[in-house]
């Protein structure tokens, strides 16, 4: 926990005067222009202080859930002990919803970061803090990285509340559990684990909180920070956690026995654990029917295939094995390469670092010039440099068909790992031909089968082979067939539906 | 784990540096050989590769030169000679993509065309499925020094051609390598090959004048079937003789023939399917080939003046074609009993499957104990359709 690594650091209780605790707090905020200090007589009797910092505060909170009720005349009743002031206000006289007892500085300084108002009476070594955090927050509006043609268009905010809410949402057992955390000494971000009780695999929770605990880091500014600390020590390309941007994967994934880490900041939110099958689920899958989204699911594992295979493919069989080609096609690709002074193997990288080249400009430039630059793009890539001789057409396609495999994966940190395993199946096919890619393909697949994410093996259901699972990995099947949730995930409640047979 | 994960990363990195990718061969360095000529050169064999410039082929560019090129080699054992092809060729020759064999009658009578087979086959980098031609009256170079319309490359022209002409065409059949190896090594049966010749003007078939008018000078057409003993030609066999011969080995798939009416004229029957049954029976101690072909047929044109719109017309019709097969087959066995006295039917395979002790016995002079063997010929057509017309109006139209 962050709090424990403030054991050498003295608490700062409240003082009983107010200039002292007001010294102290600038002292500790450096004189920042946004810190309010709100002088005012609490019940025209009481000289009291409420600190905020502007900003993080709905200010109409304060004005009508705060100050109008403390300015109000009433008759006040004798108190005998100190407390019994604040206790007083929080029972009888504040307006707000959230009012609870602070008792030393650095929780004030704490909760005033947090969009909290406090609340200091002079000669109390107690206050009161007050929610009444307002700042402004994005609007829940569409992801902007995970679209679907049909299905719910909301996704999640930088809001730790909203996204929670938007789970809430769409489950509405009790049994949801959210477990808060902050993590990140300086930027104390919150963290949330989200999980379904009856349904989770406990030992995931358990391992969750042993790791979560365990980060020692002075920011959290977004899930990746998380998910790097998190995620299990083997060395690795493929992704080992999830992450998502709409709810509806996050509340399916939830009701699977699946558990969500919601971090304050950022609108994606981690999945654990996460299978290799995973990353190949879209949620429109489950909207659309069952055979269109079986077939469409059967063209994602092939496309990761083309986007993986296609430019070793080409340099193994152009370079190496000119056998297996029919003898058309190998008059057609020995046209082309005439003149072009590169070997297969020079080209096919040469074009592939210029795709990711324009790719990686693509996500920075800027909308006004976008549309010149692409074209700038596709004419000297494609035509020019073709014509002029330096790369055959055939790379250019073989380079067009991969970049566009590539983005059918539906999840972003699997088509990551494809795109460094494509450039290491390239050199493989380049020094040893189809031998070379075999090796590589076998040292990948034995890696991959020997990952866990969470102590789940990554390759499941198809290594271990568990078949009750396959319904939902390769295809889809229909609804009516769905009556188990899936073992891989470890979850202890196994049925998803009864087993009814209703005539229609 | 560290430092061994170092040692193992330089390896790996340096691995691949030194071994230099061996077999390494770009596209652009290959010479890609589709058809190969043998011929006879004083006692050498003289090598003719066909070899293709892609150049040439490739769409929007060339144009000026011809689509492939041939080298010429002589020396005293095939691979040798294809080495020797590159004191001519730019490139290495690349064997894999072969698409016809052309031996030189001359190299075919003389030498035998065992030994090259068999180091074709030997050869790890080639394909077995290439067809094999015997040049009639002429050497295997001129024929794929032949430029041919519609098709850019000559070898496939060929392939494609004989392809074809043997599903719909029954004096022609093909023969890949890997049969043709089989057929010699196997006892008691010679192999067959189709012959191939040039028709017209040799003078200039290799310049594209060739193929710059619409009736190209030099074409080449496939010229009946070869006979060999064991793997040396020994003669040729006819239009009708090679159909014979086609029918007898079940390697007919469609053809057109015309049928004599009994007054005169001819009725063009349409094969669709056909197939052919040996048979071995004992018949008074001694082995009895029954060959029985079942044919399915339609009426393609009624050329005389049947009537063909009875049944009773159509069982005539039925008749007369069955004879004509019948014909056929025994022509064909029986030239070949006098002229070349070897078994290229597979009757001693036959025999051998049924009954081998008997084989066994005949084995040594199977030549001369096919020329007694007894031989049953059995056709049955049956002619399901007469096409969209009933009777013909041929009477009406001619005077």
């Amino acid at each position: 926990m962050a709090t424990d690594t403030q054991i050498a650091h003295e608490t700062h209780a409240i003082h009983p005067d107010l200039a002292d605790n007001i010294a102290y707090c600038k002292k500790m905020m450096g004189n920042s222009n946004d810190l309010m200090i709100r002088p005012l007589q609490s019940m025209h009797k009481w000289p009291s202080m409420l600190l905020y910092i502007d900003g993080l505060v709905d200010t109409q909170v304060i004005n009508q859930a705060v100050l109008q009720p403390l300015m109000q005349v009433r008759n006040l009743p004798d108190f005998s002990a100190d407390d019994e002031h604040l206790s007083y206000l929080q029972n009888d006289v504040l307006t707000a919803s959230e009012v609870l007892f602070i008792d030393d500085m650095d929780d004030v300084l704490k909760a005033m970061l947090a969009g909290e108002v406090i609340l200091l009476l002079d000669g109390s070594t107690r206050g009161l803090k007050i929610g009444a955090a307002g700042w402004e927050d994005r609007p829940v509006g569409e992801p902007v990285s995970q679209t679907v043609v049909r299905g719910p268009m909301e996704g999640f905010t930088e809001n730790l509340r909203t996204n929670t809410a938007l789970i809430r949402k769409r489950i509405r057992d009790p049994q949801l559990w959210i477990e808060e955390r902050e993590i990140g000494r300086v930027t104390k971000t919150r963290v949330s684990i989200v999980f379904l009780e009856h349904t989770v695999n406990e030992d995931v929770v358990d391992e969750l909180r042993r790791r979560l605990d365990e980060i020692d880091i002075d920011s959290i500014l977004e899930s990746g920070y998380i998910e790097e600390l998190i995620q299990d020590k083997t060395t690795t390309i493929f992704p080992t956690v999830y992450n998502s941007e709409r709810p509806d994967t996050v509340s399916a994934a939830l009701l699977e026995g699946r558990v969500a880490i919601i971090i304050d900041g950022t609108p994606f939110v981690l999945l654990v654990p996460a299978l290799f099958m995973h990353f190949f689920q879209s949620p429109e899958d489950y909207y659309q029917r069952a055979d269109i989204s079986s077939l469409v699911r059967l063209l994602r594992y092939l496309s990761f295939l083309i986007a993986m295979l296609a430019p070793s493919f080409y340099i193994a069989i152009s370079t190496f094995h000119q056998e297996m080609l029919p003898t058309t096609l190998l008059i057609s690709l020995a046209a082309q390469r005439e003149g072009v002074p590169f070997p297969a193997f020079i080209e096919a990288v040469l074009m592939e670092l210029t795709y990711e080249i324009l790719r990686e400009a693509g996500i920075r430039i800027p909308r006004t010039v976008g549309q010149a630059v692409s074209i700038v793009g596709t004419l000297v890539i494609g035509q020019a440099a073709v014509e002029a001789g330096v790369v055959s057409a055939a790379m250019v396609i073989i380079v067009s068909i991969t970049a566009i495999s590539s983005y059918v994966i539906p999840e972003n940190g699997l088509s990551i790992s494809v795109r460094i395993l494509r450039f290491i199946l390239m050199i493989a096919a380049a020094a040893f031909g189809f031998y070379g890619i075999l090796i590589a393909l076998l040292i990948t697949l034995t890696h991959l089968c020997s990952l866990r994410s969470f102590g789940i093996s990554y390759m499941s259901p198809f290594a271990p082979f568990i078949q009750n699972d396959l319904k939902d990995t390769l295809f889809r099947v229909p609804w009516s067939h769905m009556r188990t949730r899936p073992l891989s995930n470890g979850t202890s409640n196994v049925t998803r539906q009864k087993n009814k047979k209703t005539k229609r | 784990m560290m430092k061994c994960l170092r040692v193992m990363l330089s390896i790996i990195v340096i691995l691949p540096l030194l071994s230099g990718c061996w077999d390494r061969q770009e596209l652009n360095q290959l010479g890609i050989m589709l058809g190969l000529g043998i011929d006879r050169d004083g006692d050498q064999i003289r090598v003719s590769a066909q070899v293709v410039v892609p150049r040439e082929v490739a769409k929007g560019q060339g144009g000026n030169g011809t689509p492939v090129t041939q080298y010429q080699a002589s020396a005293r054992t095939l691979l040798e000679a294809i080495q020797k092809l590159t004191q001519t060729s730019p490139r290495a020759i690349f064997m894999a993509h072969i698409r016809v064999l052309v031996f030189g009658e001359e190299f075919a009578r003389k030498n035998g065309i065992y030994d090259v087979i068999e180091a074709l086959i030997r050869e790890p980098d080639v394909r077995p499925d290439y067809y094999v031609m015997v040049a009639r009256k002429n050497t295997a170079s001129n024929i794929l020094n032949v430029l041919t319309p519609l098709e850019n490359l000559p070898s496939e022209k060929l392939f494609n051609a004989l392809d074809i002409s043997a599903k719909s065409w029954a004096p022609t059949t093909t023969v890949t390598s890997d049969k043709l190896m089989q057929y010699i090594l196997t006892p008691s049966m010679s192999p067959v090959i189709t012959g191939i010749e040039l028709v017209g003007d040799q003078e200039k078939s290799g310049e594209t004048k060739n193929v710059q008018s619409i009736e190209p000078p030099a074409t080449l057409q496939f010229a009946g079937l070869s006979v060999f003993q064991k793997d040396k030609l020994i003669g040729w066999l006819n239009q009708d003789d090679s159909k014979g011969y086609n029918y007898i080995r079940d390697n007919v798939k469609t053809t057109i023939g015309p049928t004599q009416c009994p007054k005169g004229g001819y009725v063009t029957l349409k094969t669709l399917r056909t197939s052919t049954d040996h048979k071995v029976k004992m018949v008074r101690g001694e082995p009895q080939i029954s060959l029985k072909v079942n044919t399915v047929s339609v009426i393609g044109s009624v050329d005389c003046e049947m009537e063909i719109g009875s049944m009773e017309a159509i069982k005539q019709l039925e008749q007369l074609a069955q004879d004509r097969i019948v014909e056929l087959m025994k022509g064909t066995v029986s030239l070949v009993r006098s002229k070349y006295k070897v078994d290229i039917f597979g009757f001693g395979q036959d025999i051998y499957h049924k009954y081998p002790k008997i084989y066994k016995r005949e084995e040594k002079n199977w030549d001369k104990y096919f020329q007694n063997l007894d031989v049953t010929y059995e056709a049955n057509v049956q002619i399901r359709r007469i096409g969209t017309l009933d009777n013909s109006f041929n009477k009406k139209a001619k005077e």
